[in-house]
């Protein structure tokens, strides 16, 4: 076991307190530690979307970002973007557009479609705009119609009240992004340009060129693999 | 008390939009997914799985598992071979079908990649995933069967050895053998046209977005069986079945599940080896897939090649279809794997009248994941094929393929028709959805339109694609079922519970996954007993609740369930009328029922609800002699034949000529699926099953090496379209009451899914047809567009 | 799937990060967004001891001048690239780029650096960066230095980065008055590229005075068309379509699951015809 984790972070508006093995990811983080079951996972490939949270007011996929990784951060989950009782505009509108189904994906649309909403401050999004910043999020029942309806319905609507709204409102604003200080001077390597030693990133060309049997190597665990390729 | 009468005149529940009680629950995150329950003493479950398509175990060795931190057990195939059970295949649909052993656990050999070898039981997920990589296997590796029409050659290696053959089954309906129609072979000889094609499905996987997952329970005097499935109450019957469990000591629940298509209609090895689990260490036990493991071992469908032979006159009547068929079956038997194909047996003569069918398929093993139901089961497939060729039937004779398909389909003054494959269609209108879908179109602008591109050469083309289909379903009268070698009924069951406040409690046999049984059966229940939508409550997924039912798969809920409620209702209302007629001091024949109360006719002022006479009977002080006090009852309901959903699709697609890539311009369809109860409902699911049905004409393909190692093994490369990727859909909808049901219904849940894919495809080849192209496979990628073009230019060089 | 154990550190300043890695070696792996490296890890496909997070180093996020140069810090996300007026004006083909990738997810989590740093061949980052003839700062032990996009990108996943190097800031030469257009084909809105072009070009009273052309995923690495650019030196606009032809010159394509080399081949001579046609009307 590798050392754990001090972890403070604030979730839908609560300071939370943890220590974590730092290979958490937020979303076992959110489901198993804090109870926040609403977030869940699709894929935990960082492609389907239903756990989708937002760190800092922005939209992350919570499978793929470690729980270490949120530390100091903000986090709200549909939880948090839920009214006490009842449901938020936005919700409504789900309801109203039969924009959920089983409703196993919808906690990320809601949480996609707040931040959007709000981070439009209610520009003329058309239809192609909205289906092109929900293309995060994968819905295998509604053909996406009714969700892209809710979300257009809302549009025109003073966004500002929805729950989360606050948090998606004081994010980064990349407009005023900040200069980077300088960093501090440091000599010149005098190895230079030149090298090209070369470094692999965490996915080597090989693992590139046999993905489908590295997936699979990865099914049969590790160790399995190794031998497999003696 | 006064008489407050419940429910209104004003407007009956069916065919209302009324919103989802569902919905409050999902849409805020307040959810029961199997994966977010937890019980007390609950151990994870890790499956170690075959990284080969084909290979002996010879070693299996958990001893090193065992002493990883948190791990409370671990064990191979071989150490519950005697207790595991089998999996069972629930439709042998021939005499002499090969049915290979299934062992959830492989025990001396596996036959595709993610096949379960051995498995770790620990206190945390991540421990048991960490001593996974502790368990040494040895296999000898085995040579490889991929293709089916290399599986079949002589010398082929074979999946299953014992067999002796890769051949699963032949099956064939032949109208001239049947009786059903001629044969084949005298339209073969007098055809003045022949068309022949081959046409590819290509594997898809359902993908539904939550992962399978399963809870086992066994403490106390029962186990409990949480699980991410569609069928709650098969599960129970053969885990029984195939186990010796007593099955009254099993209750299965099927809390919130996240989606099926097909791909949860199954009773998983996941699910024995979790039983299995819990009973070795007495605890209970859970285990969730990832996607990973879910893309090469939960079922996969479609994977059919397809040879489609049309006899026509030139007048365009077509008069006589072959079909020849070789299903994959993957290395195992699914409960309903060697069926599938079989339900498009009677689908690919769709709504022609032709006179003369002859349909073979041969179920093939491979060492490949099995295949099983996705969403439409057989009928996408046959209805792809014949909605093709009904397109190279209109080229070849220069007719618009509208045209070619109103010469030949049932007109809607010939219902009932009996088809040449031997099912009697009750009803429908296809003059009248194709006129409808042709309106919201625009077809005849958007052909314009298409003429001048033509002639401009604009290296973006237009093609415009139609799919005029029906589909069987509703399934299915048990009768038919037993005909067809299937292992169960076809019936449903429904009952309802009246409390003394007034309040409805329906428990249901169907298990909804998405589908909103709550809502519609809600205003179903409303309009039979004159209660309130909102006082209606319905239970469904939970053995111990409702203990009878055959559950959701093959659009059946409605027209087979929902019937069963109808007629549960009924049997309420005539044991009211009884204790009404008491009341009111009049004959029972005296009343009428309606606006939610029993009325004595000619005085309207004398009447008493449903909720009123539910009170009686609770306090049951006075009851007309021999009554029971108590208004509850239940029905079960067989249907006499299946329903017939029809409807017409039009797509236009631009397809850009230099880099392949289609995209669609405009899709819209006219369904007509009988009586709707929820229109909101019925919309929902027109539009999710278009998405999977374009999914599978552009996007999806489950792709093997030439090891059999799935390439497309996660969502990255399996590309299930997103917003982004499909069009505003456009729907509307005919309304021809079934007359095979009192509701008039039909079914809606795999209508868009079966009418879509050719439509889109038709567009796709319509576009590029003056270039020479008459086919493009599936997924009609970029790349296969361009590839399709170049192949026929050249084409039209050498013959130049 | 669940990683393996690894440790976790958080530096907050460069040296610190750099001596972490010195430390440990081989074994360390970089995180900055994540969202490709954690499936990796998740798969088990890699299994480093020791994770360093970037995410403590607000020094390297965000984008400022220096005299032509536009210096962006490596943590700045792909958001923050895609949407920073600074960026969109001073480099709008590195913005147009960051906005193609993945979707909002991706883009808030994803930084330029690691983009940079992964190196995966269908990237949209490095052929932008290659494009504008970008300089990549690298830290390491024995201090700074400097390297040419160009002669960054080694290999599949491989670049100049040792392992005790950070990747710091991107420097990207100002070009006013060029126009650019980045243009990618994939097989849905999330995927990677199939195949992309990003195309700059100047231009002077109807005549192109010289052209940057770079391929996504035609090779190992992103791919300068040299001889498309060649080309292009000192020709009317109207001569784009031949000199697209040569766009295949020089690439490797793989072929894979999404497409083959032929139609690869094919693509990048159509998109760059495309992309140079737009980048030179722009």
């Amino acid at each position: 076991m590798a050392e754990p984790v001090e972890l403070s972070l604030r979730v839908n508006g609560h300071p939370a307190e943890l220590r974590v093995d730092p290979r958490t990811t937020l979303a076992d983080l959110l489901r198993d530690r804090l109870g926040l079951t609403g977030t869940h996972l699709g894929c935990e490939q960082g492609v389907c979307g239903s756990c989708t949270v937002l760190i800092d007011g922005r939209t992350a996929r919570s499978c793929t970002t470690l729980a270490a990784q949120a530390g100091g951060s903000t986090v709200w989950t549909v939880e948090g973007l839920s009214p006490p009782a009842g449901l938020s505009r936005l919700q409504e509108a789900l309801s109203a557009e039969h924009g959920l189904q089983c409703g196993f994906c919808t906690p990320g649309f809601v949480t996609a479609a707040t931040e959007l909403l709000v981070a439009s401050r209610g520009g003329d999004l058309d239809e192609a705009a909205v289906r092109d910043r929900l293309s995060g999020n994968i819905c295998r029942c509604t053909g996406y119609q009714g969700i892209v309806d809710a979300v257009l319905a809302v549009l025109a609507e003073d966004v500002a009240t929805l729950p989360g709204a606050d948090a998606v409102a004081t994010g980064p604003d990349v407009g005023e992004l900040v200069e980077p200080p300088e960093l501090t001077p440091a000599p010149v390597d005098p190895s230079g340009p030149a090298d090209r030693r070369g470094r692999a990133s965490a996915v080597a060309a090989e693992v590139l060129a046999h993905l489908a049997v590295f997936v699979a190597a990865a099914l049969a665990g590790v160790a399995a693999w190794r031998r497999w390729r003696r | 008390m006064t008489a407050t009468l419940a429910g209104t005149a004003a407007e009956p529940e069916v065919g209302r939009a009324r919103l989802r009680k569902e919905d409050a629950r999902l849409v805020t995150g307040r959810t029961r997914w199997t994966e977010n329950i937890t019980v007390p003493g609950m151990l994870h479950l890790a499956i170690l799985r075959s990284p080969h398509a084909h290979a002996r175990i010879s070693r299996v060795d958990t001893s090193a598992a065992l002493r990883e931190p948190n791990v409370i057990a671990a064990f191979s195939g071989a150490d519950v071979a005697e207790t595991q059970g089998t999996m069972a295949c629930a439709w042998p649909v021939t005499e002499d079908i090969v049915l290979p052993i299934y062992r959830p656990l492989a025990v001396d050999e596996v036959r595709h990649v993610g096949e379960p070898v051995a498995v770790v039981v620990a206190r945390d997920r991540a421990s048991a995933t960490d001593a996974l990589e502790a368990i040494e296997v040895d296999y000898e590796p085995l040579p490889v069967v991929l293709g089916l029409e290399s599986a079949l050659a002589d010398g082929a290696p074979l999946v299953h050895a014992d067999a002796g053959t890769n051949k699963c089954y032949t099956w064939v309906l032949d109208s001239g053998e049947a009786g059903t129609g001629k044969a084949v072979g005298e339209a073969a000889a007098a055809a003045e046209l022949t068309i022949h094609r081959r046409y590819v499905q290509q594997r898809l996987v359902p993908a539904s977005m939550e992962p399978r997952s399963v809870l086992v329970d066994p403490t106390g005097d029962e186990w409990t069986i949480y699980s991410a499935t569609q069928i709650p109450h098969i599960l129970r019957f053969l885990l029984a079945a195939t186990t010796g469990t007593p099955e009254h000591k099993i209750r299965v629940i099927a809390p919130d599940v996240g989606g099926g298509f097909g791909g949860k209609l199954a009773v998983t090895p996941e699910e024995w080896i979790a039983f299995a689990a819990a009973n070795r260490v007495g605890k209970p036990v859970k285990y969730t897939e990832s996607r990973s493991e879910s893309m090469v071992s939960a079922h996969h469908g479609r994977d059919m090649i397809q040879d489609i032979t049309l006899y026509a006159r030139r007048d365009g009547t077509v008069t006589g279809l072959s079909v020849k068929l070789l299903a994959n079956m993957g290395a195992y038997l699914g409960i309903v794997t060697p069926g599938v194909p079989i339900l498009g047996a009677f689908m690919y003569n769709a709504i022609y009248k032709f006179p003369a069918y002859r349909f073979e398929c041969t179920g093939v093993f491979t060492t490949t994941t099995k295949t099983d139901a996705y969403r439409g089961a057989g009928r996408p497939e046959a209805t792809y094929a014949i909605e093709r060729i009904m397109d190279e039937l209109a080229a070849e004779l220069d007719l618009d393929p509208l045209e070619v398909r109103r010469r030949n389909w049932i007109r809607h003054d010939e219902f009932p028709f009996t088809t040449v494959a031997g099912l009697e269609y009750d009803s429908g209108n296809y003059e009248a959805a194709t006129e409808k879908a042709m309106q919201l179109f625009g077809y005849d602008t958007l052909r314009a339109e298409q003429a001048k591109r033509r002639v401009a050469g604009d290296p973006v083309q237009l093609g415009i694609g139609v799919s005029t289909y029906t589909e069987m379903c509703g399934l299915a009268p048990s009768r038919i079922l037993g005909a067809l070698r299937y292992g169960a009924g076809g019936w449903e069951s429904a009952s309802v519970r009246l409390l003394p406040t007034g309040k409805v409690e329906v428990v249901t046999g169907t298990s909804p996954h998405g589908q909103g049984h709550v809502t519609s059966w809600s205003q179903i229940v409303a309009d039979q007993l004159g209660v309130a939508f909102d006082d209606v409550e319905v239970l469904h997924g939970d053995t111990r609740t409702s203990h009878k039912g055959l559950d959701t798969y093959g659009s059946r809920s409605l027209a087979v369930g929902g019937i069963a409620l109808v007629l549960a209702c009924q049997k309420v209302r005539e044991k009211a009328r009884t204790i009404a007629a008491h009341l009111l001091e009049c004959a029972p024949d005296d009343l009428e029922f309606a606006d939610g109360a029993f009325r004595v006719r000619g005085t309207p002022t004398s009447a008493k609800t449903i909720g009123e006479c539910a009170l009686a009977v609770f306090a049951a002080h006075d009851l007309p002699d021999g009554v029971e006090p108590q208004l509850d009852a239940e029905a079960t309901f067989d249907p006499q034949t299946f329903s017939f959903p029809h409807g017409t699709h039009l797509c236009a697609v631009d397809v850009d000529t230099e880099t392949g890539a289609a995209t669609i311009r405009k899709y819209v369809c006219v369904d007509d699926v009988g009586t709707v109860v929820n229109p909101l409902i019925v919309e929902g699911q027109v539009h999710g099953g278009v998405a999977q049905g374009i999914a599978q004409a552009l996007y999806e393909e489950a792709v093997f090496d030439e090891d059999g190692n799935l390439v497309t093994g996660s969502l990255a490369d399996y590309t299930v379209p997103s917003s982004a990727d499909l069009p505003e859909i456009v729907s509307d909808r005919t309304e021809t009451p079934a007359t095979s049901n009192p509701l008039g219904v039909k079914g809606v849940g795999e209508a868009g899914t079966i009418a879509s894919t050719p439509a889109v495809v038709n567009a796709i080849v319509d576009a590029l047809r003056p270039s020479g192209v008459t086919d493009v496979p599936m997924p009609c990628t970029p790349e296969r567009v361009w590839r399709a073009l170049q192949t026929a230019r050249s084409g039209q060089e050498v013959a130049a | 799937m669940i990683p393996a154990a690894f440790d976790y550190l958080r530096p907050t300043t460069v040296e610190d990060a750099v001596a972490a890695l010195a430390e440990a070696g081989e074994e360390a792996k970089v995180l900055a967004g994540g969202h490709s490296l954690l499936p990796v890890l998740r798969l088990r496909l890699a299994a480093p001891t020791l994770l360093v997070d970037l995410g403590g180093l607000p020094q390297l996020r965000g984008v400022r001048t220096d005299g032509d140069t536009l210096v962006l810090g490596a943590m700045t996300t792909h958001a923050e690239v895609a949407g920073a007026p600074v960026v969109v004006d001073a480099a709008p083909l590195l913005a147009q780029a960051a906005a193609t990738i993945g979707d909002r997810q991706v883009r808030h989590r994803g930084t330029l650096g690691g983009s940079l740093a992964h190196a995966d061949p269908a990237g949209d980052l490095p052929t932008a960066a290659v494009a504008l003839d970008a300089e990549l700062v690298l830290a390491g032990p024995a201090g700074r230095r400097t390297v040419p996009a160009r002669e960054f990108f080694v290999d599949y996943f491989t670049t100049t980065l040792r392992p005790d190097e950070l990747l710091v800031e991107v420097r990207v030469p100002a070009l006013p008055g060029w126009g650019s257009h980045y243009l990618k084909v994939n097989r849905t809105a999330q995927a990677w590229a199939t195949v992309a072009v990003a195309a700059v070009v100047e231009r002077e009273n109807g005549t192109i005075t010289q052209a940057r052309v770079a391929l996504t995923n035609m090779g190992p690495t992103p791919v300068r068309a040299v001889a498309v650019e060649r080309a292009l030196a000192g020709v009317p606009v109207d001569a784009i379509e031949a000199a697209a032809a040569h766009a295949v010159e020089g690439t490797s394509p793989a072929s894979d699951t999404t497409a083959s080399a032929d139609y690869r081949r094919h693509l990048a001579q159509v998109l760059a015809r495309r992309a140079l046609t737009a980048a030179a009307g722009s």
